[in-house]
């Protein structure tokens, strides 16, 4: 072997160990964090999941402004009552 | 990661290879052009684009942020120094050949230096990647 063989084939051998390296590297990290569409489908899943609970806190406001209604009616009905019996109560006091 | 890989590819390895296509260029357009791309290549100008390749792939991925993947990291940078080092002491053979006005094999430098410059750029390929990971 001269120069040039043992260049060639050190550098061969040394780009299939860079290579290699590079390969594992990405598989662990395919294993780890999942592919691509792994992730864009967890990521789906999850918007689904937000625009979910939103959907349910929005129907939940809706009950509680109709509550709020309801008591604001009530309190309403109340502050009516009231002059009319602040008025009866003066005039037999008077 | 693939954008990386691309600006890697084309300001690294592409744009390197420029000098060489515009001397191949010219030999080609002069009259009675005996253009041949082994001896073109059998300068050894392939082998400094190596080395050089596997210089900034390795500054960069010693440099990378991140310490994640070293074993990899470490095995892709010594297997791209490994690669450096073949490419210089070899062209620093050839230099020193033709310099004494020693024949060489024109071939066999040309298919060498391909080698080493298709080790380079899959190795330095590499080393771009793990200093994105």
């Amino acid at each position: 072997m001269n120069v040039s063989d043992i260049a060639a084939v050190g550098s061969a051998i040394a780009s299939l160990v860079a290579i290699a390296a590079a390969g594992w590297v990405a598989a662990s990290k395919r294993r780890v964090h999942g592919t691509g569409r792994q992730r864009f489908t967890g990521a789906t899943l999850d918007a689904q999941g937000i625009s979910f609970r939103l959907e349910r806190l929005s129907t939940e406001l809706d009950d509680a402004r109709v509550q709020v209604k309801l008591l604001q009616d009530e309190i309403d009905a109340n502050c009516a009552l009231q002059p009319a019996e602040t008025g009866a109560r003066s005039s037999t006091a008077g | 990661m693939l954008e990386k890989l691309v600006t890697w590819f084309v300001f690294s390895v592409v744009l390197a290879l420029v000098p060489l296509a515009a001397t191949f260029l010219f030999q080609a357009s002069r009259p009675a052009a005996n253009v041949d791309l082994a001896k073109l290549l059998a300068e050894g100008e392939l082998l400094l684009i190596a080395a050089s390749l596997c210089a900034a792939a390795t500054a960069d991925l010693f440099t990378s942020s991140g310490s994640r993947w070293r074993i990899g990291k470490v095995l892709a940078g010594g297997a791209t120094v490994v690669i450096l080092l073949f490419s210089a002491i070899y062209y620093a053979s050839v230099a020193t050949s033709r310099a004494d006005h020693v024949a060489l094999e024109a071939l066999i430098v040309y298919r060498t230096s391909l080698v080493l410059f298709g080790s380079a750029v899959l190795a330095s390929g590499a080393c771009a990647f793990l200093s994105k990971a």
